[in-house]
């Protein structure tokens, strides 16, 4: 059998000598094998004229082009860059939680993780930070994910055009002086509103607050080291140092700056409280908003005196107050007021106005959160939440019917202003128990001012008329026709027998029976309000002239309207009712002189007028039922008790 | 560039792999020693590239018949050019395993040794394929 090499036939060009000797040999006898030689070199020249092709453009290798080198860096930087972001705000992360920085609001020990849960009422709590400081870590996540991705692919600019792109947005967004920008997230805060960032870190948006209102509130929390007072220090324990956790644009007023700061107190203990800043001296369109021209401390930064005649109370006083106390309401009790940061400033008079119920468990507040959008609460004082009385609107004055059934306020009507501007108000009454469910009692009244609250229902003056309108929205009832003197935008006010009225009559005080007999009119007093005592044997009325050209008087008179004693009890200003003891021994007065807010009492038995307030309480009060507590708050956040001490 | 265009028939793909090649080449060169055949360790790279672009193409080579024509009959420039694009079709109904020897040693010179270094096989292998290409050609191609 002959051996065919088709091997030595396959390489017949490339055989070393000796292969090519025993080849040649072999083929020399073997026709097949020189017919395959031949074949294959036939073959050969075939694939030579296979046409050879030229190339369209000179190669370049693609890795040279410059761009595509410096994107490659990019890349790189990307990922390296994604890695290095999320490993600091880790270990950010870890060190805020290890302070207490990052964690809730309310009471607590320093230090600890403190929480107060349930707040959610107020907009300005710290419990909400802004959700771009979450977001960071995911940015940072995707600037690594996006790095990565080029890395791998290297054949698309897109991931990296689209990386440069998140990178500068989050530069120009968070990273001063860069944020100083006019950037997209600045507009985004500018109509969404809410803008907060943390001071401790670098993150800040300097297009929307260019200035650092953090710094500019220190000089100022540094003069209340020390001290002591109502919220946000504290009555007992002098503030020991603060911490300023966080600083925000309020989420409805974004001209209104939030510096939220934990202040320590002596004993350890601690609260939380979001510190107004307001009117920016840089403000082009709610951007750049810096130079706070007022801020929240500024009324606990005032020299606290004693007024001419209204002396404080003290040792050898005939009354006094003892220490006070915190009131353990629900927590968003405690933070009702923080819908309006202008509580902290503002000597607005009605707004905050507290009224305890007749049973003395719970207690009236209405709290503005808008110009004219006022929300009415009843707050109990055994720890459930608050409750809102009714819908929010322009409400003007409140207060609870003798038997504590029913809360009966004033409003401006609108459909009522809408025919006739003079009359515009109307009364409301709702039930503790049915809250939603709201009566209106009269409507296109002159005057705003609270009715008189009987047990029959509520009393008020529709031109020259005394009428009775039932709490459960009954037709009112005509009581008294033409009476003798024209009620001049006032309110009766009825003795608690409901037998007797007073009223201010222009410039006079009008007394008489409830079938119009024994009419009385005292002349040359200004009546903005009056008081029965509990018995109703006297009378408590404010003397006041509207163009504050003399001082404010307090005239105690009796049933018929005699007088029985008249005593200055602030400069000028406005003034809240009187509100009696039920022993009728004593009368407090709330009155805000320039801009302040003084608890005045006025001992009957030794015709002393004393101011009970205490430098930084700058509290408004309600005086218990029983007399013996008066309930505190200043706008600030919180509210508190203070007994009244008769020695 | 007309080694690849005859590995894949496609002159598109053989400039893009051509570059491919070039990039590849200039990515490694800085990270090696001085090379002993770089023709070879460059033909390397082309075959490669190739390579991946058979597996990432999954490429089917489909390719219509011309009809049956006997024999190597070399007459005028026509008869020429229809005879190389008949062995073209040919060469690429071949399995790469048997195309790229069979390129290297006809079309670019290669001896058995380089072909056996530039794809990392033996000289017996080499010549086995070479063998087996011709065949395959021969039956393709007739």
């Amino acid at each position: 059998m002959t051996i065919h090499p088709d091997d030595l036939i396959a390489t017949y060009r490339d055989l070393t000598p000796g292969e090519r000797r025993k080849i040649d040999t072999h083929l020399a006898g073997c026709a097949e094998c020189r017919a395959r030689l031949a074949a294959y070199q036939r073959q050969d020249a075939a694939l030579e004229s296979i046409p050879k092709i030229s190339p369209r453009g000179r190669l370049r290798p693609r890795q040279m082009s410059l761009p595509r080198r410096a994107f490659a860096g990019l890349g790189n930087a990307l990922a390296l860059g994604g890695l290095a972001a999320l490993l600091w705000l880790f270990s950010l992360q870890v060190q805020a939680a290890n302070q207490g920085l990052l964690t809730g609001n309310g009471t607590g020990t320093a230090g600890a993780v403190i929480t107060e849960p349930g707040i959610s009422i107020p907009p300005t709590s710290v419990r909400a930070p802004s959700p771009w400081l979450e977001a960071l870590p995911w940015i940072a996540a995707a600037l690594l994910l996006v790095g990565v991705l080029f890395i791998l692919s290297r054949r698309s600019l897109l991931p990296t055009v689209a990386g440069a792109m998140l990178s500068a947005l989050v530069l120009v967004s968070f990273v001063p002086p860069l944020s100083a920008l006019p950037n997209p997230a600045a507009l985004y805060w500018r109509v969404a509103g809410g803008y907060s960032y943390d001071p401790h870190l670098p993150f800040k948006n300097s297009f929307l607050i260019a200035g650092r209102p953090e710094e500019q509130l220190e000089p100022y929390l540094d003069k209340l080291i020390g001290e002591v007072g109502l919220s946000p220090l504290d009555p007992v324990q002098s503030l020991a140092r603060y911490e300023i956790l966080r600083v925000s644009l309020h989420p409805r007023k974004g001209r209104t700056a939030l510096v939220t700061t934990r202040f320590i107190y002596a004993d350890g203990s601690s609260r939380i409280y979001p510190v107004p800043l307001l009117g920016p001296a840089i403000d082009v369109w709610g951007f750049l908003l810096a130079g706070w021209r007022a801020d929240g401390l500024q009324r606990l930064r005032s020299e606290h005196l004693a007024l001419a005649g209204q002396p404080f109370a003290g040792p050898g006083s005939p009354i006094l107050l003892g220490p006070a106390r915190r009131l353990d309401l629900h927590p968003a009790a405690n933070r009702l007021d923080e819908v309006n940061p202008g509580h902290w400033l503002w000597s607005s008079v009605r707004v905050q106005r507290l009224v305890w119920a007749p049973d003395g468990r719970a207690f009236l507040t209405a709290m503005e959160s808008d110009s004219a959008a006022r929300q009415l609460w009843l707050v109990p004082l055994d720890g459930s939440p608050p409750q809102p009385i009714g819908p929010p609107g322009d409400i003007r004055q409140y207060g609870w019917s003798p038997d504590g059934h029913t809360i009966v306020y004033t409003l401006l009507d609108a459909d009522a202003l809408a025919v006739d501007s003079g009359r515009p108000y109307a009364i409301m009454s709702a039930s503790p128990g049915r809250r939603d469910k709201t009566f209106t009692l009269a409507t296109a009244l002159e005057s705003d001012r609270l009715p008189g609250l009987t047990v029959e229902g509520a009393w008020f003056f529709s031109g020259d008329s005394l009428w009775l309108a039932p709490y459960n929205g009954n037709p009112a009832i005509l009581l008294l026709p033409n009476l003798p003197a024209r009620p001049m935008a006032s309110s009766p006010r009825p003795a608690p027998d409901g037998l007797r009225l007073a009223y201010s009559c222009g410039s006079d005080l009008c007394v008489l029976d409830r079938d119009g007999g024994h009419p009385a009119q005292r002349e040359s007093l200004e009546a903005s309000e009056i008081a029965w005592s509990s018995d109703g044997s006297r009378l408590a009325v404010i003397d006041r002239d509207p163009n504050n050209l003399r001082p404010v008087r307090l005239a105690i008179l009796s049933r018929d309207g005699k007088e029985l004693l008249i005593r200055e009890i602030a400069p000028g200003e406005a003034t809240e009712a009187p509100q009696w003891t039920p022993d009728g021994s004593a009368v407090f007065v709330q009155t805000y002189p320039q801009d302040g807010r003084r608890i005045i009492a006025v001992d009957l038995a030794s015709s002393q007028v004393l101011d009970l307030s205490q430098e930084h309480w700058d509290a408004y009060f309600a005086l218990s039922p029983d007399g013996e507590t008066l309930l505190l708050n200043n706008g600030r956040g919180d509210f508190w008790l203070a007994d009244v001490l008769r020695p | 560039m007309n080694y690849l265009y005859r590995l894949l028939g496609d002159s598109a793909v053989a400039e893009d792999l051509a570059q491919e090649t070039f990039t590849r080449a200039w990515n490694a060169h800085r990270q090696l020693p001085a090379l002993d055949n770089p023709r070879a360790w460059l033909y390397r790279i082309a075959t490669n590239a190739a390579r991946d672009h058979f597996r990432r193409a999954r490429l089917i080579a489909w390719l219509p018949l011309l009809g049956h024509e006997p024999g190597l009959q070399l007459e005028g420039p026509e008869e020429q050019a229809v005879e190389s694009e008949r062995m073209r079709r040919a060469l690429l109904q071949l399995s790469p395993n048997y195309r790229i020897p069979l390129v290297l040693y006809t079309c670019q010179g290669f001896t058995v040794a380089e072909i056996a270094g530039a794809l990392s096989l033996s000289r017996a292998a080499v010549k086995q394929r070479l063998v087996r290409a011709r065949q395959q050609l021969r039956e393709a191609f007739e």
